[in-house]
């Protein structure tokens, strides 16, 4: 395999004899496709990033909807004795497989535009990452045609049930299984390392870490705890395949270590990996309100320290012991430590409030898509405040509202105004509007219905996990969570098929249409290969209002 | 944003800067991520002792054997370095010869492991047989991927891509198997009542 890449010189890209960047300026169509095989072109590889995590996103959704169908219906069998098979499948495909390189792709795209470099520090080990992560991706699923191989239950939370009494198939089904989750868990540590290298080390010149911007910070932040969590993880795979393939013990039932080591392993990587999939998320959202409220931040100081302190919560909540920290998951204030967690969020969104006073903001879609993850956070910390009080017991479908609503609706909500806000630069030309309204809508209010009818069968004692039920007085409650669920599928489909017709069309935005402030702006609607023809001084946060400040003259400087 | 702010519109010619020790951190927080796996599995066995004496009744762990399989490694390292100061010096001939001994050194070393586990007398189907070969297994991986790395540091040497104005490539991969040294001691600190 050829690998192209461009290397102009190193960081900063300064080419003095190039012609002064212009904001704004439109450049050809976005060049994606089979050609991004051999590439090691960040922005191919962002792309590939994103299109193969929405791709198994929408698979993963599919399964969610199958497995609320046998719910809603339980005497129709739709999905038949492979419920648990099913609901494995569906949480792995839309946290794992999804959310989390989903960012990861943006980040690969993104990151090096803020930060003004043409390219990423290690680009070829990124493209080995990256396709590493999509052939982790095909071994998993293939593990679920070649047999059955979630015996240890949903995120392997039984790991000695995944090893023993199984039939040839299902073992070898187990097997690319443990292989499948070990390839996406490497590929996150060699992409994440080489995203922290990239931020470190190829900045431009002018570009302090004070003046990068929020979503590069978070893309760092996150990286960073990918880093040092998911190694964690491959260890305990590791011994789990010795334990599978080989007929190993630690994991047997009758080995007290190995009870303790899986739930402080699945922790180190499952606690982490659940909080900071919401971090890259604050870090966009930052940029968004910046950019369409057109000022800075209030104080971009806190907001950056609050995405430090999110991420560096989200491995103090280990100090809970893996037991209670297990439930701290789904019930959010069961421990003072994971209460805390909701400080930093709070924080940024008090950040986000504050930066709108001073003036209406441009009205954009990526806004609501912001607005709407608030609701739903707000939703689930309600619920969580509301939870003792109603004496809700963790281990019913309450705690499954609250990880469909504050761990997976908000983020992803997130991740789709990201995708609206930066589309320009990933596709050439803006989303479609009316499709994105249909989007929000149908994504925010499936995520509530799924929430609330969820919220309300925990209410009543229905337990999470269990493919059929004595009360036929639940079914309504089930019909809706299924009806909320095939809204978000119908709007990650809308926005699956928006994104493709954006990306084949012919690019039409202009380089910076929304005058922003950060250097992703500087440059052509999609960046041309080496990203930039020059780039304007950097002397704060928002080098192109200092550009604009500076043409303006010293009279439209003051203004 | 004050008025003052006087941006040019692009910035002032000259060379472009070059990045400095970009594969350096990298190597860095490879080894991190890589430490951190080790560290996995050090806690698993020291959780292990916990609930059990380490190593069972039954296991004679051959303790000559774990000695001179970490003597050996250890002895690598101060080999790398002294290709890394040959490099800095531009002693070509030196370079050469410390990293192929370095070579020899881990090549070495991955035979004893092999042969360590070979001739351990006990297998995977206890939690300490299991743990004990995830350790000694990993260990024996990471340093063939060291290994490979000083051989692509040999064939920059032999090619003059690095030399006394380019010293990095020597440099890292001398970082990394210092990782793998590191690494291996700690697994044999862990695994061998050394001390005891």
């Amino acid at each position: 395999m050829t690998v192209t890449e461009t290397r102009p010189g190193g960081a900063g890209v300064l080419d003095s004899s190039a012609p002064a960047a212009q904001p704004g300026g439109v450049r050809g169509a976005p060049d994606a496709g089979p050609r991004s095989v051999g590439t090691a072109d960040h922005k191919r590889l962002g792309l590939v990033l994103l299109g193969t995590s929405t791709l198994l996103l929408i698979l993963g959704i599919v399964m969610g909807e199958l497995l609320q169908a046998q719910l809603a219906a339980p005497d129709t069998n739709v999905v038949g004795s492979r419920y648990g098979e099913l609901l494995s499948l569906h949480a792995t495909a839309t946290a794992v497989l999804f959310l989390g390189p989903f960012w990861l792709g943006l980040a690969t795209y993104i990151l090096p535009l803020q930060i003004g470099t043409a390219r990423l520090a290690l680009p070829r080990l990124h493209a080995f990452a990256t396709w590493l992560y999509v052939v982790g991706g095909v071994v998993f699923l293939a593990s679920y045609l070649a047999g059955t191989p979630s015996h240890g239950g949903i995120t392997l939370s039984q790991p000695w049930a995944a090893v023993q009494g199984l039939s040839r198939a299902d073992r070898a089904a187990t097997s690319l299984w443990i292989g499948g989750l070990f390839l996406v868990g490497l590929a996150s540590v060699l992409a994440s390392g080489d995203l922290i290298v990239t931020m470190l080390k190829l900045r431009a010149p002018g570009m302090t870490l004070a003046r990068v911007p929020l979503f590069s910070w978070a893309s760092f932040a996150t990286s960073s705890v990918v880093v040092l969590a998911t190694p964690v993880f491959l260890g305990g795979l590791t011994l789990l395949y010795l334990d599978q393939r080989y007929g190993g013990t630690f994991f047997s039932p009758s080995n007290k270590a190995g009870v303790a080591v899986w739930q402080h392993t699945i922790w180190l990587f499952g606690r982490p990996e659940a909080f900071v999939l919401l971090l890259p998320g604050l870090g966009a959202a930052g940029d968004i309100v910046s950019t369409h409220f057109r000022r800075p931040l209030v104080d971009l100081t806190t907001a950056r320290a609050a995405l430090i302190a999110f991420a560096g919560l989200s491995f103090a909540v280990w100090a809970a012991g893996p037991g209670r920290a297990s439930a701290a998951v789904v019930l959010p204030t069961s421990t003072w430590l994971t209460a805390l967690t909701a400080g930093p969020v709070a924080v940024s969104v008090l950040l986000w409030l504050a930066s709108g006073r001073g003036g209406p903001p441009r009205l954009h879609l990526s806004l609501a898509f912001v607005a709407g993850a608030v609701l739903l956070l707000a939703l689930g910390a309600g619920a969580a405040i509301i939870a003792p009080a109603a004496r809700v017991r963790a281990g019913t479908a309450w705690s499954t509202g609250q990880l469909h609503v504050v761990l997976f609706g908000a983020p992803t909500l997130l991740a789709l105004g990201a995708v609206h806000h930066w589309a320009p630069k990933l596709f050439g030309r803006r989303l479609s509007t009316a499709l994105g309204v249909l989007q929000l809508l149908l994504v925010l209010g499936g995520f509530a219905v799924v929430g609330v009818a969820e919220y309300v069968l925990g209410y009543r004692h229905m337990p999470w996990h269990v493919d059929s039920y004595a009360r036929h007085s639940l079914r309504a409650l089930h019909g809706l969570a299924a009806a909320g669920g095939g809204m978000v599928l119908l709007g990650m489909l809308l926005f699956a098929l928006s994104s493709l017709a954006a990306a084949w069309r012919r690019s039409d935005a202009p380089g910076d249409p929304y005058q922003g402030m950060t250097l992703e702006w500087a440059t052509t609607s999609p960046p041309p290969p080496a990203n930039f023809d020059a780039l304007p001084e950097i002397r704060s946060a928002q080098p192109l209002a200092d550009l604009r400040a500076a043409q303006a003259g010293p009279a439209g400087g003051a203004a | 944003m004050t008025a003052t702010t006087a941006a040019t519109p692009a910035l002032p010619s000259g060379a472009p800067s070059r990045p400095r020790n970009v594969a350096t951190l990298a190597v860095l927080i490879l080894a991190l991520g890589g430490m951190m796996a080790f560290a996995a599995l050090i806690a698993a066995y020291r959780a292990l002792a916990h609930y059990q004496s380490l190593p069972p009744k039954g296991v004679k762990l051959d303790n000559y054997l774990g000695v001179m399989t970490t003597f050996t490694l250890v002895l690598s390292a101060p080999l790398v370095e002294w290709a890394w100061s040959a490099v800095r010096r531009d002693e070509r001939r030196q370079a050469i010869a410390a990293l192929g001994l370095t070579i020899g050194m881990g090549i070495a070393f991955v035979d004893l492991d092999w042969y360590l586990v070979s001739r351990l007398g006990f297998g995977v189907a206890t939690p300490y047989g299991t743990v004990f070969y995830a350790m000694v297994i990993l260990a024996g991986i990471n340093a063939g991927v060291g290994i490979l790395f000083l051989l692509g540091a040999l064939l920059r040497v032999l090619g003059g891509q690095a030399s006394g104005s380019e010293p990095e490539p020597v440099r890292v991969v001398g970082w990394y198997w210092e990782f793998v040294v590191v690494a291996w001691v700690l697994v044999a600190l862990t695994l061998y009542p050394i001390v005891k």
